[in-house]
């Protein structure tokens, strides 16, 4: 029989762990409390032990993987007929999710666990609130409802009277609440609740065609990315630079180094450098790390060059390390290898921090400049956009040439305006004169 | 005014068992039967093997919290043994110990961990959060210290009775630079309250080390500022927790007042189950710690009186292990108190707000779209 393990919250309001490590193997036969793999989450990190006895009949995570809680980790195929002492507990009870059990009955309210299950949680509720009546929350409440660009008015309250609370703004952020979604006034009320008219007339019905709204809950990875953006954002003062790069001549040497049997993108050229402009003394603040509430800046020795990827589980950025001593050659295979293990989502854990500096490059999507969102603590990050032939002016004829645009962002706090543009101009002059660049190389 | 000396503040850490299981204070020795130390001792072991099964559960899924009183066993034994049946405890949370000792069903506790239908607080409380009204042990509060004011108004009641009995409450270091600490304390020596008051000083305020709590070099020093007595023990040294409270004990019963003791010992095990002390403390202070650990140095003293051996260790491990498997086992098997009694004790009678609140849940439990069941179940 098959016994289904599910990621229990192993810390208080937990909601995910990381899969750091397996401890068995698929085909393996585990006892009770033989450890089958290590948990990392915001709390504690831990050895988890079986339940149960049997065969692994499947791991569903790999390690490094994000698993929300209440997810399948592993499947056990149960041997023998009779479970023992430790696991004898009835299988009714212990296959019926024990977690979901102790947090669903007692502490249903806060536990936004599945749309069935906030439905039916909003109803009484929100038949205790007056359709035409203010909209009960703390300021902190309204300001976080509008810096998510929630319309609070049409989040259902589950605090004492219908109260919108932070949690409710969140959950309606996310889309986990069907409720949420619907207006206050023609929220359904429970079979229970007092019979009381829609406030507004009914709305003109939407087309039908399209069928219903998808609601996703932001777990994961998906979830850090957010949290780690919106930190930044809130934190670092933001400002962009962009200017435009003569890619003329490193075109050409990229058409040698091919002939010559070495197939690079432009990238491992702007990293060695962005690399090399790093180390200089006067830009040494822009390969560091800030620590805003220790109050300090460490300025880094090395230069390892984050390389924003994108992966079908969303943004991940693997870093390269000691890009400042490996030559082109080295970059290029590293560059590819990280980025396969990235999209295999095979990258190790270590691989994905300690980075001084990112490159974020939108290819051929590229546009003509972005934004970028400093990867913190760094300082700034450089965005590479798409490369393509332009009319240039050039003495007094006009010429074709290749061109892109750079979008730098950096963190005001730290770096002052000239800083960022002369680093940006540095870096352009070393692309536009590879000469310059092959006096630094190493 | 009359001035009047106050009592003694012991800082010298009272010590009967050396760490490598020999006797400083033989003449103690004999007040205590050994029969008695080697179950004291087997309770010891027992619990660690409680503790040690109830964090596989928690980490299995099964459990939703749970604090180990790993390394500090001493301090919950000793005091429990050290005292009347009569006399009241207020632990704080990491003392099962003393009313296991008081003979409270090891299934009740269990009952309470789970949360079913058998907990005598009706699954309302988190896990660890139990009650042993019949041993005379009040129901622990999360919030730290509440225990203290309680302990010392209660012991002062007992006074005001004219029993003899005491009162003691349980805490950590962490919790003596909370506010309640100086109201119990000082109202104790103010009315000369029967209390004791017992300090785990394990090192750590969850994470937080002793000095970032506090400046005096032994908590028990602040009995000076309220003039009441205070002693410093060795809390990884079972006959020592014991004679502290008996002495302790001794003198409230006397009409002289509260002491509070400070026992000096260590966490060996993370605070709860949403800790991690690998965060917060080095491998080599762990190992340190590890070698005062109050079980082996019992162990050693009682194996060189001929009162254990390893098969008795491995024998008395085994029937805690079986012991604590069945009754999980039973304890999982009951169902969830029922959710209609959600409304009971609040009030002695339910409020008309309440009994709106019931009757809603009740229809929408029996209106069949309810993802929750009417009573008991998962």
């Amino acid at each position: 029989m098959a016994f289904e393990f599910k990621l229990p919250d192993i810390g208080e309001g937990v909601v995910e762990g990381e899969l750091t490590k397996w401890l068995v193997d698929e085909g393996a036969e585990v006892a009770e409390d033989t450890p089958l793999f290590e948990v990392l989450t915001d709390k504690v990190s831990a050895v988890i032990p079986s339940p149960r006895r049997g065969r692994v009949a499947k791991r569903h995570f790999g390690e490094g993987d994000v698993v929300p809680v209440g997810a399948v980790v592993l499947t056990i195929e149960e041997s023998g007929a009779a479970p023992t002492a430790a696991a004898s507990a009835p299988t009714a009870h212990a296959q019926a999710a024990p977690i979901a059990s102790y947090v669903a009955a007692p502490a249903a309210p806060v536990a936004p666990v599945a749309p069935a299950a906030g439905a039916t949680i909003a109803a009484p509720v929100t038949a205790l609130t007056q359709a035409n009546e203010r909209v009960r929350a703390a300021p902190a409440t309204r300001k976080l409802a509008r810096s998510l660009g929630v319309d609070i008015t049409r989040v259902a309250g589950t605090g004492d009277h219908g109260r919108v609370t932070q949690e409710d703004v969140t959950r309606a952020h996310a889309g986990a609440s069907p409720a949420a979604a619907a207006p206050r006034a023609s929220a359904p009320t429970a079979a229970v609740a007092p019979p009381r008219a829609p406030a507004t007339p009914a709305a003109p019905v939407a087309p039908t065609a399209l069928g219903a709204d998808e609601v996703t809950k932001l777990l994961g990875l998906r979830r850090k990315i957010s949290e780690r953006m919106r930190h930044s954002r809130d934190t670092a003062a933001h400002f962009t630079y962009v200017d435009e790069v003569d890619f003329t001549a490193i075109s050409a040497l990229k058409d040698q180094l091919r002939d010559a049997g070495l197939r690079t993108t432009y990238l491992p050229f702007v990293m060695k450098a962005v690399a090399i402009v790093l180390q200089r003394p006067e830009f040494h603040s822009l390969n560091a790390h800030v620590d805003y509430q220790a109050g300090t800046l460490t300025k880094k020795a090395g230069v390892h060059l984050g390389i924003a990827t994108a992966t079908d589980a969303g943004l991940l950025v693997p870093v390269v390390q000691d890009v400042h001593g490996k030559s082109l050659r080295t970059l290029v295979g590293e560059l590819s290898a990280v980025a396969d293990a990235a999209r295999a989502n095979a990258l190790p854990v270590a691989s994905l921090s300690g980075s001084t500096f990112t490159i974020t490059s939108l290819g051929k999507a590229g546009g003509m400049f972005a934004t970028p969102i400093i990867n913190q603590p760094e300082v700034a990050i450089l965005g590479l956009h798409k490369i393509e032939k332009r009319p240039v002016v050039v003495g007094d004829a006009i010429v074709i040439r290749e061109r892109m645009y750079m979008s730098c962002s950096f963190d005001h706090r730290i770096i002052d305006g000239h800083i960022g543009a002369a680093f940006v101009q540095a870096v352009r002059e070393l692309l536009e004169a590879p000469a310059l660049l092959l006096a630094d190389l190493r | 005014m009359a001035a009047s000396q106050p009592p003694p503040v012991e800082i010298a850490p009272l010590r009967v068992l050396r760490a490598d299981g020999t006797i400083l204070d033989p003449e103690f020795i004999d007040s205590v039967p050994a029969s008695d130390i080697a179950r004291l001792y087997a309770a010891m072991v027992a619990q660690r093997v409680y503790d040690d099964r109830m964090i596989k559960m928690q980490r299995q899924g099964r459990l939703g919290f749970y604090l180990a009183c790993t390394g500090e066993e001493a301090c919950a034994y000793g005091p429990a043994y050290a005292l009347r049946d009569d006399d009241w405890m207020f632990p704080a949370y990491r003392e099962p110990g003393v009313a296991l000792w008081r003979g409270f069903p090891l299934q009740t506790w269990v009952d309470n961990l789970v949360g079913n239908c058998d907990d005598p607080v009706k699954g309302r409380q988190m896990p660890v959060h139990w009650s042993a009204r019949a041993q005379n042990v009040v129901s622990i509060s999360s919030p730290v210290g509440t225990q203290i004011p309680q302990c010392a108004g209660t012991a002062y009641a007992m006074r005001q009775r004219g029993d003899d009995a005491v009162a003691i409450c349980f805490f950590g270091e962490g919790t003596s630079s909370e506010g309640d600490f100086h109201v119990g304390l000082n109202f104790a020596g103010v009315a000369k309250a029967p209390a004791i008051f017992f300090c785990r000083n394990n090192g750590y305020a969850i994470s937080t080390p002793y000095e970032k709590t506090t400046a005096t070099p032994h908590i028990a020093l602040r009995a000076l500022g309220y003039g009441i007595r205070g002693q410093v023990v060795d809390g990884n040294d079972l006959f020592a927790v014991i004679k502290a409270v008996r002495e302790a004990a001794a003198f409230a019963r006397a009409g002289h007042g509260p002491t509070l003791i400070e026992a000096k010992t260590y966490r060996l095990a993370a605070h709860s189950t949403s800790d991690d002390p690998k965060a917060y403390r080095s491998r080599e202070e762990e190992a340190e710690a590890a070698a005062q650990d109050p079980l082996p140095r019992l162990r050693r003293w009682l194996e060189a009186q001929g009162l254990w051996d390893e098969a008795r260790e491995q024998q008395t491990q085994a029937e805690a292990s079986e012991a604590i498997l069945a009754a999980l086992a039973r304890a999982e098997a009951k169902p969830h108190p029922p959710l209609t009694t959600l409304f009971d004790d609040v009030f002695a009678a339910r409020t008309p707000l309440l009994e709106a609140q019931a009757l809603e849940l009740a229809a929408h439990l029996s209106s069949g779209d309810s993802a929750y069941r009417a009573s008991g179940g998962h």
